[in-house]
């Protein structure tokens, strides 16, 4: 008898302790649609405001990108890159562990996107960070580049060499 | 939906975020197209709308053909997070349909199922994820054998969803989570031995992951109470007392051992848990449910005066807890919650509170937690932070379109110069002057062609020597009736003919000469023709591409503008539906609380009214007795 008037309470204690509400789902589903709508509408304007930048301010011509890669990436601590082309700073990059991960899983990080002139030009890549000894290591690269009318696309590679237990930097241009 | 089931498959689905780190699929991958790299290298920094825009804009610009379908699942997998199920239903449905590798179907019908477990429709779910076969890693296997599970016990096919359960021997955190699902489902589907045979391998389990550590409660609570409801109060506290002193579910811990002691009429002892609770924070339901638990417990044995003191230090208590969430319910109306929930800076990969496991800095989350951790809450905030970071997004791009027209501008006046200028090159002019010569020098040589005029192609001297012959030939004729000039006149002859055989015998190549010249006039004047026509092109063309970016930019701008004033009112809308749904959950705890307050109230007053009419009759009887006495 005495349980049973204990009961109401408990089942109180247990109704809010299992319970979620269901209020969201009676009232979110309409906007949720909307809110799904909306992104896809803007991914797609996003993406349509890219191309009209590239467009603009980086035509074919003289469009010029400079990504960078590693592979493995055990040997060399990337603490940050500095590109120079024809003896002119156009890029330093400092990098976060975060970015870190990332190229070491197989992401490629555009370093640079800018413009330049029909011709040949010299590109030198510096790669400070920490060798297989970790102590500081620099290294540079450097690399001989045509400018076509067509847009020129260059790769710096870092490159685990695991039987000399060194890195190397290597540089690829792509058609 | 049962709630328990609900409960379930959130507490499942909150694991599989923590295992996984997020709902989209990581594997490494091969690069062999820089764009494919570039989104991976966002994606694995969890800018994943960074990442799709690359995957969209390469598909858009030349799609990506040399990493085969690896672009085609990770954009489907990126819809997918973000909520986008057409889109990625699309993508998966044409890789199933278009005859790819095992490999990829098996992605597909993966990432299909997985669609559809989120979206609830839990046989369809099962539809697609019996169709994968044996390439997924073991990882997305095991997350496939747990949502399996869970559509079963949907279906009530028990012995399939426990066939998929030890699919997982080894996985055992999935393993875990799958039982403890099961388990409860059972419970709840009055298969109480079953069930408590699952929950119990949960139990006691050990392990140094805290997140488990938690399920390993929240078995134990589970347990406990179902055994207080089974009237098996002792062998409720053997699982009560197994939950961990320093945790969430504690105070429902001691709150269960307390009913439990009181199931087997031990209410001194149920005392001393609640007693414990006492000094606890108000704010948890198990305290508030003890302060009423003790002096009624206390009542129940007799002792009026501490019960009343107790009555009374609940009543205060309730009332505090009333005033409290009527305050909280001010701050939620006028945005406390709203301003908890944004970001301090908003980036793309701002992770919803599931991946944070902590509440938001707002009064109202200590009340609202269950809320707040609830599957559906985190989808309408994550909604909301996904909003909140693109609208930042439009509006960068926003600022952007004046630095455009600015650029447009300054093109289009550098356009005007350069044509002014080049207009009034008289090397322009030259060129046609020039033309107009070759014409003229061309229709010659055709014409000494027509003609085959040899002294026309005859050089200077030759024309000289025949410009003297002729003198003397008019000479001759002159003096030819004074004298004999035969002689003179032979030579003559011979002068003039050898002349003539020589202008004769050299006028092919010399014809062939100037017209090899002539070519070569051809050829030069052709280059600066067409360098002429060249910058008359670009004349006529340059103004028309300023057209046309003028108006790229124009209808983007106005479609940014259309879709800002749309991502407001939605932002807007989900502002308000947060709040709505924190509210009605704050007022839920209020009638809650309440209603405890009224009975505590109640309680009171009846304890009240029973002392004094006790006090009443035990006067009554002291006067009666006295009386007696006088009598006497």
């Amino acid at each position: 008898m005495f349980l049973k008037k204990l009961f109401p309470v408990l089942s109180i204690l247990l109704i809010v302790f299992i319970s979620i509400t269901t209020y969201a789902e009676e009232k979110s589903s309409a906007l949720e649609k909307q809110v799904q709508d909306l992104k896809k509408e803007v991914l797609d304007l996003n993406k349509e405001l890219f191309i009209l930048e590239e467009d603009l301010l980086f035509p074919a011509n003289t469009q010029f990108s400079i990504f960078l890669s590693m592979d493995i990436g055990q040997l060399f601590d990337l603490d940050s890159v500095q590109i120079n082309v024809d003896g002119k700073n156009i890029s330093n990059h400092l990098y976060t562990q975060r970015e870190i991960n990332a190229l070491k899983r197989g992401g490629v990080q555009r370093v640079y996107l800018g413009n330049i002139a029909s011709g040949k030009h010299e590109l030198v890549a510096f790669f400070t960070g920490k060798g297989p000894s970790k102590r500081h290591y620099k290294r540079g690269t450097t690399i001989e580049i045509e400018k076509t009318s067509s847009p020129l696309f260059v790769e710096l590679k870092i490159i685990d060499n695991l039987s000399k237990q060194q890195p190397e930097f290597k540089t690829k241009v792509w058609e | 939906m049962t709630n328990i089931f609900k409960q379930s498959i959130a507490t499942a689905l909150i694991a599989s975020f923590s295992i996984n780190g997020t709902a989209v699929e990581r594997e490494p991958h091969m690069v062999n197209d820089l764009r494919y790299g570039e989104a991976l290298y966002h994606f694995y920094q969890e800018q994943y709308f960074t990442s799709i825009t690359n995957l969209m804009v390469a598909k858009e610009r030349n799609p990506i053909t040399t990493q085969q379908v690896d672009p085609e699942l990770l954009l489907g997998g990126l819809y997918l997070y973000y909520g986008l199920h057409q889109e990625a239903s699309n993508i998966f449905s044409g890789l199933i349909e278009n005859n790819t590798t095992d490999e990829t179907q098996d992605r597909a019908w993966f990432n299909v199922g997985k669609m559809r477990y989120q979206g609830q429709l839990y046989n369809e779910a099962n539809q697609a994820l019996i169709k994968v076969k044996d390439t997924l890693s073991d990882e997305r296997e095991a997350e496939r054998q747990n949502m399996l599970a869970n559509t079963y016990l949907k279906q009530k096919d028990f012995s399939a969803a426990y066939a998929a359960i030890k699919q997982l021997d080894a996985h055992k955190e999935w393993q875990v989570y799958a039982k403890y699902n099961m388990g409860i489902y059972l419970i709840k589907s009055g298969k109480n031995k079953e069930g408590s045979d699952l929950l119990n391998q949960i139990s006691s389990l050990k392990t140094d992951d805290d997140e488990l550590k938690a399920l390993r409660d929240k078995t134990n609570i589970a347990l406990g109470y179902a055994y207080i409801r089974q009237n098996l109060p002792q062998v409720s506290t053997q699982y009560l007392q197994q939950v961990r002193l320093k945790g969430p579910l504690s105070a429902k811990a001691l709150l269960g051992i307390g009913w439990a002691y009181q199931q087997q009429n031990k209410p001194e002892q149920a005392l001393i848990p609640w007693m414990e609770l006492r000094n606890w924070p108000v704010v948890d339901t198990a305290v508030q449910e003890s302060l009423l638990a003790i002096p009624y417990t206390l009542e129940k044995m007799g002792k009026n005066q501490l019960a009343l003191t107790h009555y009374t230090y609940a009543i205060e208590n309730y009332k505090k807890e009333l005033s409290t969430i009527k305050s909280t319910l001010h701050a939620v109306n006028a945005g406390e919650l709203l301003f908890a929930l944004r970001p301090a800076i908003v980036t793309e990969n701002v992770l919803a509170p599931e991946y944070k496991n902590t509440l938001p800095d707002s009064i109202s989350a200590p009340y609202i937690h269950h809320l707040l951790n609830s599957i559906d809450f985190q989808k309408i905030h994550k909604n909301y932070l996904d909003l909140i970071y693109l609208q930042e997004n439009l509006k960068k791009w926003k600022n952007q379109f004046s630095a455009y027209y600015l650029m447009l501008k300054e093109r289009g006046t550098y356009f005007v110069k350069q044509q002014r200028s080049t207009s009034n090159d008289s090397r322009l002019k030259l060129v046609n002057a020039l033309k107009n010569k070759r014409d003229k020098l061309a229709a010659k040589v055709e014409q000494i062609k027509q003609q085959n005029d040899i002294y026309a192609l005859a050089a200077e001297d030759e024309k000289d020597i025949f410009h003297s012959l002729n003198k003397i030939k008019s000479s001759l004729t002159r003096l030819s009736s004074k004298g004999d000039y035969s002689e003179q006149k032979e030579k003559y002859k011979l002068l003039n003919g050898l002349m003539i055989w020589d202008i004769s015998t050299d006028y092919t190549p010399r014809y062939w000469k100037v017209k090899n010249e002539l070519n070569q006039i051809d050829k030069a004047l052709d280059i600066s023709v067409k360098s002429l026509q060249s910058l008359k092109q670009s004349t006529t063309n340059a103004p028309f591409s300023f057209n046309g970016y003028q108006k790229r930019i124009k209808s983007k701008e106005q479609k940014l503008d259309q879709l800002l004033n749309k991502i407001t009112y939605i932002l807007t809308s989900q502002e308000r539906l947060i709040e709505k749904q924190a509210l009605y959950s704050l007022q839920q705890r209020y009638h809650q609380i309440e209603s405890y307050h009224t009975r505590a109230n109640y309680s009171l007053a009846r304890l009240y009214d029973r002392m004094t009419l006790s006090a009443g009759a035990d006067t009554a009887m002291d006067k009666s007795n006295d009386t007696i006495g006088a009598d006497k």
